[in-house]
């Protein structure tokens, strides 16, 4: 063991191979997925179950295709949302929050309401940033979208005690304005209520910024509340 | 003779005349007296900068209140400025400090052009400078253990060339016949941390793969950077401290051989653990089991022989502070290891992933094993470089001290806690509700993170008095009727 | 692609790096690199400077009533 090459090409081909097997081989298998129709067909048209069809004249397996007509999911992100990716990102909200959901019976993420189905590749396809996360100093969000209101979310965000007394959650305080009424045009349309225990005082409003608007229309598209071909929901 | 030719036999030391080829190791501290000066005062700073991002984000957990209403210190963006002041800051400057002087001195070979080392720390530091203040002014992304922003970046590659280059040539000049094996560590783990930041760049950053692909990377990368550079660099740093401190050859040369490349074989592979339950195929997460799993042989291996090295030699190594360090991080080496491999069985895994038991992992395979070899080298390698005793015996105490019971003691709460956390979160009653809300589990763990944030000041103190000790021995000028002598701290003195 | 042609695949990939791990360790052998590795092992010992056998680390203040 005295030489260079030898040594380089044994801890290049140790990394060479984790690398292809992780990164390279879930590529290939994960890297073409597409938004798919709940049902996949086969050749004649016909409902499949699952992903994968035996092609009855070759013996072989391949895989269906969309139902022509249906939907197909997951759908992109658009515009405040998209927006507000960025700042789920940069506020680094992966830190307490996953956006995954296991499996019923490993864990505890379906008795928490936290979703009723398993989140699975294809539902990630759209994320230009993927954050699973790896921590639940909060509860999971893959599908927060359908368990609160806009006004919650911003309640929330605001100070979170409003809504979940007791709670370690920073105030994102900073991502709204409180200012004072206009005398004018009265009470602004954007601005959200807040309860008297937390209001900042008579004759000021607090009005989302666009940071807040963005973020929150982020996580009122976090749903995993469609179907997909390789789920088979619990019954 | 072609230019590039003759530049390589102009910087190559061999070409020096052949009286001088004989390297003696006080020549190599000589030669590595600026850059380990340098990188070491970075790296002290980082520490202290990754402590005090450390304490705001330990705080908040029990403070929801504390500098709340700071954007820049929001708890996201404290936790990764911490993560990273610590990695890339601390940990890599200290790893520019202590292994190119470790390399050297077993390759024989005074380090030529040393200025090309510090051009390469000036780099870092201002990559890692602007790194940080990007996280913190909200340019972060949002992959673990990749949050400093992409302007970053460049810096950062240009510094490594700089730095990891030279570690390579050094061994290519080396003088003597034989190779120990923490070169081996050495320069596998300076091959391997640049392959795995630029794929992880390319992948996450310039070119996003799509879809979960991203988090395959990101766990490849992030416990690669432990596994396959911290983790070498330290392991590297113990097979060489524990015999030459304590004038014993390793136990088992042929073991260390079988060690090396069990680690290189399989560690690589274990980073999907973190993906378990998740939205990810079933045969990648057991691909993933196994290899945390098989770590044991590279563990065991390595177990066996820095604790055999030291037995018998308990009471020589308690007088030695580098001893006291690099043991107390080798036998936490084994420990975090094994707990390791047990954590990614999926039934242990249900209860510890999401919780603060990862947490403390983390900071038991960072900082109790890592990061205290790398202080058991410090006190090895400075009164080498500067021919100064270090000024302060009752400082390397506290340090010691207040370190060693300050990290274990945040290991356990952290584990304990995130233990019963993962328990009560799991809990379904037989009517298939859950047993305790999300909310009571949280403030069940509040006197956890009160207590975590204790241990957080006990070894702030450990780091004050490091610290202290340091910027003392730098001040301190050199004692006149001490002659300058190849080595200090030999009992012949 | 059939599920089998993967496997297939898979095999004829796998062949081909244990046969090429196993000639690197062949050639090692042959060429040496195993030998002697116990030698290697006192190698970091330096008789003028750090001889093997002396304790080379003391808390600054025990250097002298340390002896072995």
């Amino acid at each position: 063991m005295r030489s260079l090459p030898l040594i380089f090409l044994g801890v290049f081909f140790t990394l060479a191979l984790s690398w292809v097997g992780i990164v390279l081989v879930g590529h290939l298998q994960l890297g073409d997925l597409e938004p798919a129709s709940a049902v996949l067909v086969n050749q004649e048209a016909e409902p499949i179950a699952g992903v994968f069809f035996r092609d009855d004249r070759t013996g072989a397996y391949r895989m269906g295709a969309n139902q022509p007509g249906e939907p197909v999911f997951p759908i992109q992100l658009t515009g405040s949302a998209q927006r507000g990716k960025r700042i789920y990102e940069s506020m680094g909200c992966i830190y307490c929050h996953s956006q995954q959901v296991r499996r019923q019976g490993f864990g505890s993420d379906f008795e928490r309401g936290w979703g009723d189905r398993q989140s699975v590749p294809r539902d990630y396809i759209h994320h230009e940033r993927v954050m699973l996360g790896t921590m639940r100093t909060g509860p999971d969000l893959s599908n927060v979208g359908l368990r609160y209101s806009e006004l919650w979310q911003h309640q929330h965000l605001f100070n979170p005690q409003i809504t979940s007394p007791g709670s370690i959650m920073p105030r994102y305080a900073f991502l709204y304005e409180v200012r004072p009424i206009s005398e004018d045009r009265g009470p602004s349309p954007r601005a959200i209520q807040i309860p008297d225990a937390f209001h900042p005082g008579p004759g000021l409003e607090v009005v989302p910024t666009q940071r807040a608007v963005d973020l929150v229309a982020y996580l009122m598209n976090l749903r995993q509340d469609y179907d997909l071909p390789e789920i088979r929901r619990a019954e | 003779m072609s230019v590039p030719a003759s530049i390589a036999t102009a910087i190559d030391p061999r070409t020096e005349s052949p009286e001088a080829i004989r390297v003696r190791l006080s020549e190599v501290d000589t030669s590595m007296k600026v850059p380990g000066v340098f990188f070491m005062i970075s790296a002290l700073f980082w520490l202290m900068a990754g402590t005090v991002f450390a304490l705001i984000a330990a705080i908040k957990f029990h403070n929801v209140d504390f500098l709340g209403d700071s954007e820049a210190f929001t708890f996201g963006r404290v936790r990764s400025a911490h993560l990273n002041a610590m990695i890339y800051g601390w940990g890599t400057n200290v790893i520019f400090a202590v292994a190119p002087w470790i390399m050297g001195r077993l390759c024989r070979t005074r380090i030529r052009f040393t200025n090309i080392l510090v051009i390469g720390g000036v780099f870092w530091n201002i990559g890692v400078t602007i790194g940080i203040f990007g996280i913190l002014a909200g340019d972060k992304i949002g992959v673990e253990w990749l949050e400093m922003p992409a302007y970053a970046t460049p810096l950062l590659a240009i510094a490594f060339a700089c730095t990891g280059v030279w570690v390579v040539l050094l061994f290519r000049w080396r003088e003597s016949g034989h190779v120990y094996v923490s070169q081996w560590y050495f320069l596998a783990a300076f091959f391997w941390l640049p392959w795995l930041y630029t794929i992880a760049q390319i992948m996450l950053v310039f070119e996003p793969a799509r879809g979960v692909v991203q988090s395959l990377t990101n766990w490849w990368f992030a416990h690669n950077v432990l596994g396959l550079w911290l983790t070498p660099i330290a392991l590297g740093a113990a097979y060489y401290l524990i015999p030459k401190v304590l004038g014993r050859p390793i136990y088992s040369y042929y073991l260390s051989v079988i060690g090396f490349w069990s680690l290189a074989l399989f560690y690589n592979w274990a980073g999907v653990h973190h993906l378990i339950g998740g939205p990810i195929p079933a045969w990648l997460i057991s691909a993933g089991t196994v290899a945390s799993v098989m770590m044991v042989i590279p563990v065991i291996v390595v177990a066996i022989n820095h604790h055999m090295t030291v037995v018998g030699l308990h009471k020589e190594g308690w007088a030695s502070p580098t001893i006291r360090f690099v043991v107390f991080g080798a036998i936490n080496y084994t420990a975090v290891s094994l707990l390791g491999s047990a954590m990614a069985l999926r039934s242990v895994n249900e209860v510890t992933h999401f919780t603060h038991f990862t947490v403390g992992h983390a900071h038991h395979g960072v900082y109790s094993f890592f990061t205290m070899i790398m202080f058991g080298a410090v006190y090895y390698m400075m009164p080498r470089l500067l021919n100064r005793e270090w000024p302060s015996a009752m400082l390397i105490s506290l340090h010691w001290w207040a370190t060693a019971v300050g990290v274990t003691l945040m290991v356990v709460v952290l584990s304990l806690g995130g233990w019963i956390q993962g328990l009560r979160l799991n809990a379904i009653s037989d009517d298939g509700t859950v047993v305790y809300q999300f909310m009571e589990v949280m403030e069940y763990l509040n006197p956890y993170m009160v207590m975590r944030s204790l241990t957080g000041v006990l070894i702030t103190i450990g780091h004050v008095a490091f610290f202290i000790n340091f910027f003392w021995m730098l001040c301190q000028r050199p004692d006149p009727r001490t002659p300058a002598r190849p080595t200090l701290l030999t009992n012949e003195a | 692609m059939e599920f089998t042609s993967y496997i297939i695949l898979g095999l004829f990939f796998s062949s081909f790096l244990f046969i090429g791990a196993a000639c690197v360790l062949y050639w090692a052998y042959r060429n040496g690199q195993l030998n002697n590795l116990e030698a290697g092992a006192r190698s970091i010992f330096d008789e003028e400077e750090e001889p093997l056998g002396t304790q080379t680390d003391f808390f600054p203040d025990k250097r002298r009533k340390s002896k072995r």
